[in-house]
């Protein structure tokens, strides 16, 4: 795969996800560089597509931690910023709630809910207990005030 | 909040044209001459990369605690961790396959844990920690029929314990959290085992930072842990004897060879049976300690849970004191040396304020000591600055964002901060 290919087969993918949890476009941009750029250096060989995508998910998620504690800043999520993603008005509050949860509520919500992870997954990717994904998701469920049926 | 509101808020994210060539210019030109990479054959390997690295926030035991997180395997003792790997691989697999089957989010319980339950399990995991064991194994079930002829068991098709109308006995207590550290075991084993490459490519870069640390005449880990040392005798007046100690260099390559700064040893001392930890982060470049923090389970629990007013401003004077005593006897520092002081502790509401007071020193060059006590005298932190104004804009943005999570949670942020000086106290 040539960096072009890579870039836009997964740019977008990983934009949604450093953008939830970061909560700014420069630093969700800064993370997918790193992320591409750690990809292209170590060649890492894959089984299939699933786990090319869960490996770069959980490097971006980890770069993400890193960006929040060591440049000791945490993201001022501004509401305009956020309504430009959104087509319609609702979408921006909903979005807005999600991205204000703490960093390790909302990685575990958007890697379970949106991009479908199992909770055995996720121990792995996040790198913590099982369960402290569940107690994660739960939180993060009565915060959000999820509903799971239509 | 529905869950497809969720779904479709999300998926109106997109990155635009620009952000995606930008993102392919700069990847572009940072991996210059680099091969790309490829599927894997039948003799292929795997190799991925990415761990989180972590740090600790200035702003006292909040905020640190809230983000040390250490991952749970770093905290379970050296006995427990010899009983996991008595586990045979093929239980191991049965335990992930069971986990990967079940697809649910949440255990489910029979029943809650009764107040005297779950009071015991707080004591049984501190006790498990140190080698008090079940003697049997939790039992488990395979179908609803067969769980309901069970008294205590684990239901493996969806991640449920069926309790006994009774309360639970310390065995059967200690089963629990047995098989429970058992699971968590078993799939960081997976882990270990999926991403073989991956660890050992962390440990060569763990390798290529301690490397570059020496050769940029940076202290050792080995020393780094006798400096921790002493000031752990200096500050707490223990030798860490009977403690847990871990100890790690943490830091990032490319963050170090541009400064070096941020690259640390971070050195702990644990009590498992009391849940104290002492933390000491001393600079890998020069082996100053940039910051220490003591945390207890109470500390955590009782952030906003303080004293009255009325009673926080009879201690003032009282914690000034150590303040200063601390800058003077522990930091060797002559207090004249500051040209300004102040301290902050929080109001919740008439009735409380926060557990903690903050004080502040700072020079004339920027430099600044703050130093954290709860409203009882006892510290919990020290963190030291080259820049304070980095350290208040930091501050600023961490309590904004505490202040709109608070909200979302539903939990309360602080009503008011007092900030006095102390020449003024």
């Amino acid at each position: 795969m040539t960096v072009e290919e890579l870039v836009e087969e997964y740019s977008n993918m990983l934009f949604k996800i450093c953008l939830v949890i970061v909560g700014n476009e420069w630093d969700a941009q800064d993370v997918i560089q790193d992320v591409f750029c750690r990809y292209i250096e170590r060649s890492p060989i894959f089984n299939d597509k699933e786990h090319e995508k869960a490996w770069l998910i959980k490097v971006a998620v980890n770069r993400c931690r890193d960006i929040h504690r060591f440049k000791l800043r945490h993201p001022q999520v501004d509401l305009e910023e956020v309504s430009a993603y959104c087509e319609l008005p609702e979408q921006s509050e909903v979005l807005l709630a999600l991205m204000k949860l703490p960093e390790s509520l909302k990685s575990v919500i958007y890697l379970h809910y949106i991009e479908g992870y199992k909770v055995a997954e996720l121990v792995n990717i996040l790198g913590i207990s099982i369960n402290a994904v569940k107690k994660r998701l739960e939180r993060g469920r009565k915060a959000l005030k999820l509903t799971l049926s239509d | 909040m529905k869950l497809q509101d969720l779904k479709d808020a999300v998926n109106n994210i997109e990155i635009d044209d620009a952000m995606q060539e930008e993102i392919l210019e700069n990847v572009s030109k940072r991996t210059k001459g680099k091969k790309t990479v490829s599927f894997k054959t039948n003799t292929g390997r795997k190799n991925v990369s990415g761990f989180s690295r972590i740090a600790v926030t200035a702003a006292g035991v909040v905020l640190a605690v809230g983000i040390i997180g250490f991952p749970v395997r770093a905290l379970v003792t050296s006995l427990v961790k010899e009983r996991m790997e008595k586990i045979s691989e093929e239980e191991r697999h049965e335990l992930v396959e069971m986990l990967d089957s079940q697809g649910v989010e949440v255990d489910g319980f029979s029943r809650e844990y009764t107040a005297e339950e779950k009071n015991r399990m707080k004591e049984l995991r501190i006790q498990y920690q140190q080698g008090v064991f079940p003697e049997g194994e939790l039992p488990q079930a395979d179908s609803v029929e067969e769980a309901e002829t069970m008294e205590l068991c684990y239901l493996t098709t969806n991640s449920t314990y069926y309790l006994p109308d009774r309360e639970l006995t310390d065995e059967e207590i200690l089963q629990i959290i047995d098989f429970q550290t058992k699971l968590d075991y078993s799939l960081s084993k997976r882990y270990e085992e999926e991403y073989a490459d991956e660890i050992a490519a962390k440990e060569q870069a763990q390798k290529e930072l301690v490397a570059q640390v020496a050769d940029s005449g940076g202290i050792t880990e080995e020393e780094a842990v006798t400096i921790a040392k002493e000031w752990l005798e200096k500050i707490h007046g223990i030798t860490g004897d009977g403690l847990e100690l871990h100890h790690r260099l943490d830091g990032d390559l490319e963050d170090n060879a541009k400064s070096g700064e941020s690259t640390q040893y971070v050195v702990t001392w644990s009590g498992m049976s009391n849940e104290q930890h002492y933390y000491f982060f001393i600079s890998a470049r020069d082996g100053r300690l940039t910051q220490t923090i003591y945390t207890t389970p109470d500390m955590v629990r009782n952030t906003k849970n303080g004293i009255a007013p009325e009673e926080m401003e009879a201690q003032l004077p009282e914690l000034k004191e150590k303040a200063i005593s601390f800058i003077t006897e522990i930091l060797d520092e002559d207090v004249e040396s500051y040209v300004e002081s102040y301290l902050i502790y929080n109001i919740y509401d008439e009735n409380r304020t926060g557990n903690s007071v903050e004080f502040t020193f700072i020079k004339e060059s920027g430099e600044a000591d703050i130093i954290y006590y709860t409203c009882n005298g006892t510290f919990t932190s020290l963190y030291r600055t080259s820049d304070i104004e980095d350290y208040r804009k930091g501050k600023v943005e961490r309590e904004e964002f505490i202040k709109e999570r608070s909200e979302l949670m539903g939990e309360t942020f602080r009503k008011k901060e007092i900030a006095i000086d102390l020449n003024e106290l």
